[in-house]
């Protein structure tokens, strides 16, 4: 009576084949500019930090929460590491300062979120505003400019390489160690975790951190890429990490549907869609415009698929009784 | 009297293709209660379900008072003076009592824009008075009231719209004795009025006990109907199966037996407000019962064990001498804790059956710089899901869409799987069908043969006493009694102690 059915499952393909659409549509839409190896390039360039952020919000977003505070943890590491930097006349205080930042904004996220019991959404827009407030304060009249020999963390093969090292070390993390499967399990069930024996409240902050730190690491390629720091550097930059996310089919309500592998599709959808409608000569309103739609449309049709799913799973519990009835007839007989 | 209230002709009803329903025909007369027995799966909530509105039927007929009645949503049902009181907690945890029980029906009590809730409260007090329910607090969010409180205000909603055909789907599963009382007080005096109640039990002990007839469905069929007196216990078990069941499935010694050996030393253990002061000794391979009324603390005794609730006084584990303080340390001292409510406490419900599997066992496999190995996780898994027998496609089976005892299993086994010392048991066998209660059972008793020490915590005397080697009885959160299996098993003698 059993036999093995092998289901195409749309939610793992989901993510590919929105690349793939945009991929397609962009490509005949631009006259192939999109992809002539200049382009390839900006794509990858922009998709490096989308990516870094990405991974670290990966932890937040499979616990079913959020944190906006990416984009302005990316300023802050920024603008206070350069300053290091420059104070001490060292390049590598530089690393050294924006990673803390991160791992400290994190502390402070997740002790908030776990501990103080405050929704994250709430407690990282608040943090969102303290943050930027401090980055204006610091950098109101001056700018900071990055040491020369770090321009070197720029070159497309060694970001290519720690970007690698980077989502190797995440994909061990989330799918090899008990830490990303109690991250997932805590966007299933929270409550059952806690019941399991397992401190809720230490892998909440674990996460936190690995969010804020991954958003610093994010931070100091951002500063790579623009030389320096202004005060608007990093705004906005949370939606479109979370557009990467949700775009590639990863549950806004988290738990086991959350992988790595969908934020490695999405992030670079999410470049050559903005890039693309660039490229096409529409204007920032529109582009605007467009991916708001991209967005809603994705994610509908993310809980649309889940929805399906959930029925196919009724009749599945229904024949699941009917084996059930029939071994009961079976044992009858014997 | 034998005068007819409701009469289902032919109804069928499919999902996808199977047949949950299959030609039912029953009629149910005025001033009495049909139980409907059946294992998980064979239709009786669906039936139910159909009767009220819920579902539509694909085919046949219903007949109320000899007029057709084809219900299309709850409330056309409740016009039809027919009320439902659903097996999930069916509350908003959020909002008050009050405005649980009148969700839908505030039409009535419009003021203006907003609501008339001295009316409501009016109206709801009635009702508990017209039935005699004991008074549940309805200012409070339904959610901060205990389960049996909330069923209580899910009978009095119910009830308010003076319905004269009732159908309970498995309500005392999560009364206690005093409460299920009252339940079966109230059954009487809605009987007497000449109305009807259709219920749903798992409890086949209870339903012979207060039931007027039994209807048997198998495999969406009725194999069975008659007067509940007609009915011997074997033969009820039988005709649900369709098989003979062997015997009893309890314990069938009468002897208090386990090792002198102390594994689990719980001294002065106070919750506040919901235990006091209480000690206790488990021994190795005993499974020792806890018992009381509702509210007597016995669940938050549980989890408090594991430090999962602020407490003072100590818990030991003698085995590895650690004092049990947070709830992380009771992975570490080979213990497990089975929660009482198995879908909100216990189970990711939308994961697979190996994700769940695996939680409880993951710092065990935790190798090397946390590495978990997915071979052995995998392994371990697949031994767990074979040892306990649970009939799914695989382990990416998502456990929602697993019937209750399958559910069950996967929370039991996700445990037992390991190596452990220690077993604190919530209501093991809440909600499932007698199959795989009697599963429990073998795997309970042979866990006692290993020699691990147990802690049932159960709501179902005859439960307790037919596995326990001791039963702690507590009463408004004070220890009250120790009664021994030597002698003191009996059910006078615990409603004694309890009341």
């Amino acid at each position: 009576m059993k036999t093995k059915k092998m289901r195409f499952d749309i939610n793992t393909w989901l993510p590919i084949i929105i690349f793939v659409l945009i991929l397609v549509i962009f490509s005949v839409a631009t006259g192939g500019t999109l992809l002539n190896s200049r382009n390839i390039l900006n794509i990858f360039n922009q998709s490096v930090a989308t990516i870094l952020a990405g991974l670290g919000m990966l932890f937040v977003a499979a616990m079913g929460g959020t944190d906006i505070s990416t984009g302005v943890v990316v300023a802050l590491a920024g603008c206070f590491g350069l300053m290091g930097a420059q104070a001490s006349g060292n390049s590598v205080v530089f690393i050294i300062i924006s990673v803390l930042i991160g791992i400290g904004s994190g502390l402070l996220l997740g002790y908030v979120n776990a501990k103080r019991k405050v929704n994250s959404f709430m407690a990282s827009l608040a943090l969102m505003m303290a943050w930027r407030a401090i980055v204006n304060l610091v950098l109101s009249n001056k700018a900071y400019y990055l040491p020369d020999n770090l321009y070197v963390l720029d070159k497309p093969v060694v970001k290519g390489i720690i970007l690698v090292a980077i989502v190797l070390v995440i994909i061990y993390i989330w799918k090899f160690t008990r830490f990303g499967n109690y991250v997932r399990g805590i966007g299933e069930n929270e409550v059952a975790m806690k019941y399991a024996g397992v401190n809720v409240d230490k892998i909440k902050i674990m996460a936190f951190v690995m969010s804020g730190l991954l958003a610093a690491v994010a931070g100091i390629f951002t500063v790579v890429r623009l030389g320096g720091t202004n005060n608007t550097m990093g705004s906005g930059f949370e939606m479109k990490v979370m557009m990467a996310l949700f775009i590639a089919g990863i549950p806004v309500q988290g738990g086991e549907g959350s992988k790595v592998y969908k934020l490695l599709f999405g992030a670079p959808t999410i470049i050559m869609l903005e890039n693309g409608l660039v490229l096409c000569g529409l204007n920032a309103g529109v582009t605007q415009l467009v991916r708001g739609l991209v967005l809603l449309g994705a994610v509908c049709l993310t809980s649309q698929l889940a929805k399906r799913m959930a029925y196919v799973g009724q009749e599945g519990a229904h024949n699941q009784k009917e084996n059930t009835a029939e071994k009961a007839v079976e044992n009858g007989g014997k | 009297m034998a005068e007819e209230m409701l009469r289902i002709e032919g109804v069928s009803k499919s999902f996808g293709p199977t047949l949950a329903n299959r030609d039912i025909n029953l009629v149910l007369e005025k001033g009495i209660l049909l139980g409907l027995a059946g294992e998980n799966g064979s239709g009786k909530s669906t039936l139910a379900s159909m009767v009220c509105g819920m579902q539509s039927k694909d085919s046949g007929k219903f007949y109320k008072n000899g007029e057709e009645y084809d219900p299309h949503s709850p409330s056309d049902a409740a016009a039809h003076g027919i009320a439902m009181v659903v097996q999930e907690l069916g509350v908003v945890g959020n909002l008050p009592g009050i405005v649980n029980m009148f969700l839908g029906k505030m039409d009535k009590y419009k003021k203006g824009v907003a609501v008339d809730l001295a009316a409501m409260h009016r109206d709801a007090d009635a009702v508990f008075e017209k039935w005699n329910l004991p008074k549940v607090p309805l200012n409070v969010p339904a959610g901060t009231l205990s389960i049996e409180q909330r069923k209580i205000m899910e009978l009095a909603r119910a009830l308010i719209t003076d319905p004269d055909f009732l159908v309970l789907d498995e309500i005392s599963q999560a009364l206690s004795q005093d409460n299920r009382q009252v339940l079966y007080k109230f059954i009487e005096q809605f009987k007497a009025q000449g109305r009807t109640i259709l219920m749903v039990t798992h409890d086949l002990e209870e339903m012979m006990d207060i039931c007027d007839q039994i209807a048997v469905l198998r495999d969406g069929v009725i194999v069975e109907c008659k007067e509940a007196k007609e009915f011997t216990m074997d033969e009820l078990k039988r005709q649900m199966i369709g098989r003979e069941v062997s015997g009893d499935y309890y314990r069938d010694d009468q002897q208090e037996q386990y090792e002198d050996e102390v594994v689990l030393e719980v001294s002065d253990l106070t919750v506040e407000g919901k235990c006091e002061h209480i000690s206790f000794d488990v021994h190795k391979g005993e499974i020792l019962g806890i018992c009381g009324l509702s509210d007597a603390g016995i669940h938050e005794l549980g989890s408090a064990i594991y430090g999962l609730e602020h407490h003072e006084g100590a818990v030991r584990v003698k085995t590895s001498n650690t004092e049990l303080k947070h709830p992380g340390d009771l992975v570490k001292t080979k213990g497990a804790y089975l929660s009482k409510d198995r879908d909100a406490n216990g189970l990711m419900l939308d994961a697979g059956i190996g994700a769940n599997l695996i939680i409880p066992s993951l710092v065990e496999l935790s190798g090397p710089v946390g590495f978990l190995s997915p071979k052995k996780t995998k392994a371990l898994a697949e031994k767990a899901s074979q040892a306990f027998e649970i009939k799914s496609s695989g382990l990416n089976h998502i456990v929602r869409r697993l019937s209750g005892g399958n559910k069950q299993k996967v929370n039991l086994s996700r445990w037992l799987v390991k190596d452990l010392d220690y077993i604190i048991l919530d209501c093991p066998t809440r909600g499932v069908d007698i199959g795989v209660k009697a599963y429990i059972y073998s795997v309970l008793k042979k866990a006692k043969a290993e020699g691990k020490a147990i802690i049932m915590i159960s709501d179902e005397l005859q439960e307790a006493m037919g596995m326990s080697d001791r039963i702690m009885v507590m009463k408004d959160h004070k220890f009250a009694a120790m009664l021994s299996r030597n002698c003191d098993f009996t059910e006078e003698k615990m409603m004694e102690v309890m009341l």
